[in-house]
């Protein structure tokens, strides 16, 4: 056996024990010797800053969604938020889908009658892919309330989930739509994500599981919000 | 992360310390952020110590819980942030395997095969001052040395498992490591 403990092989103890060379017993005693000698651990701990940089000349992967969406759910955190690659690749792909990119026009309408006070009010014009396909949408801060135009029903299952991008770039969801329009109340939470430059999005989603943490497709329609 | 200029990566390394200090204060959003800037990093590192996709993703799960719940006890005067986290990932991943006797998984070509994980020279001329040295230094070994600890470090392989895949007596293998430990340690400095 080996003479792992001995004063003069403390270092390559430590050595040893940083590259996890050990087993059974001799690993025991190692582990040990860190517990109730504190210059020996730092002399473990030493071992693994000097030989951690090799771990840079590995290639670096990417891991799916599932897996911080495992980590949110075990440390407690609201259930998972898209990784940001895949949010980018969303985003660039709803930024190409051409249609969208070239028609997103904004319109801004004026509050209708009422108002007794400048009060502001958020709308933003959707414009999709298909051909001449727009919708607009206005938000009431006052009420909560945004208001949407009908759409068409794809018939697939799926319905259209509204989503609002705010800067931090995270689709958060407002909830499904329903075909024929309508008001549609926003979580307070969720309201002071309405404003200005935000991005409204619209996915097609399956409604019986919804809302949803995370979009699952391109949009299929975009635009941004403008304050009037 | 690719390499940057060195007023870049001293910037992401204070953005990673402070993610890292905002989780260690019980904000989700702190891991999101480490999570968002080092996960390709260590998720590489799993996967490469685990030979196994769905497997690395289970243990890089683990390795940010760990992460979550030690990050208090990070101190950015002891280790950089990568290292420490890349520390983290790799333990778990040699970890994961020693559990699951996967040792038979790995490819023949470990202690063959070993200079593909030799750097690029690119990467030598851009990698940080650590990395460079480390590099220099390991080289400056018999093949037999730098190889030996190459498997161990990065492949999580036992004295056992060395002297097995190498054909070598076990004795042969240990002063190997032992010679080739001290030697880089005199090439680093020590300290």
């Amino acid at each position: 056996m080996v003479d792992t403990a001995e004063e003069p092989n403390r270092g390559a103890l430590a050595a040893e024990l940083a590259l996890g060379l050990l087993e059974g017993e001799e690993r025991a005693q190692g582990l040990r010797l860190c517990i109730s000698n504190p210059a020996f651990a730092r002399e473990v701990e030493g071992w693994s800053t000097r030989l951690a940089p090799l771990l840079d000349t590995l290639p670096p992967g990417l891991p799916s969604s599932r897996v911080w969406n495992a980590v949110a759910a075990r440390i407690g955190d609201k259930p998972e938020r898209p990784s940001l690659n895949r949010l980018r690749a969303w985003r660039a792909g709803a930024l190409t889908s051409g249609a969208i990119a070239a028609g997103l026009a904004l319109f801004i309408v004026s509050r209708p009658i009422e108002p007794p006070a400048r009060i502001p009010m958020a709308v933003s014009q959707l414009t999709g892919t298909g051909e001449a396909q727009v919708l607009a949408i206005s938000y009431d801060p006052q009420k909560g309330v945004l208001r949407v135009g009908a759409q068409k029903t794809p018939g697939d299952g799926k319905g259209p989930e509204l989503w609002v991008i705010p800067q931090d770039g995270v689709p958060r969801s407002l909830g499904m739509m329903t075909h024929e329009g309508g008001a549609m109340p926003v979580d307070p939470a969720m309201r002071p994500l309405l404003a200005a430059d935000a991005t409204l999005a619209i996915t097609m989603e399956d409604p019986t599981t919804a809302p949803h943490a995370a979009p699952s497709g391109l949009p299929v329609m975009t635009g941004k919000i403008s304050i009037i | 992360m690719h390499e940057a200029s060195s007023a870049a990566r001293s910037e992401n390394r204070a953005l990673l310390v402070s993610a890292i200090h905002l989780a260690a204060s019980g904000d989700a959003a702190g891991l999101r952020r480490v999570y968002d800037l080092t996960s390709a990093k260590l998720f590489g590192i799993c996967l490469r110590i685990c030979a196994d996709r769905e497997a690395a993703e289970d243990v890089l799960q683990d390795v940010y819980v760990k992460v979550w719940r030690r990050a208090a006890s990070f101190d950015d005067t002891r280790a950089s942030p990568i290292s420490w986290l890349a520390m983290i990932a790799r333990n778990a991943a040699v970890d994961w395997r020693r559990a699951e006797h996967r040792y038979d998984a790995i490819p023949d070509e470990a202690m063959a095969g070993i200079a593909d994980d030799a750097p690029l020279a690119d990467a030598l001329m851009e990698g940080d001052q650590e990395r460079r040295r480390l590099l220099v230094c390991l080289e400056d070994l018999p093949s037999e040395q730098s190889g030996a600890i190459r498997s161990a470090f990065l492949q999580g392989l036992t004295y056992q498992q060395l002297a097995e895949r190498s054909d070598t007596p076990l004795g042969t293998v240990k002063s190997w490591i032992r010679r080739g430990m001290l030697r880089l340690k005199d090439c680093l400095g020590h300290g």
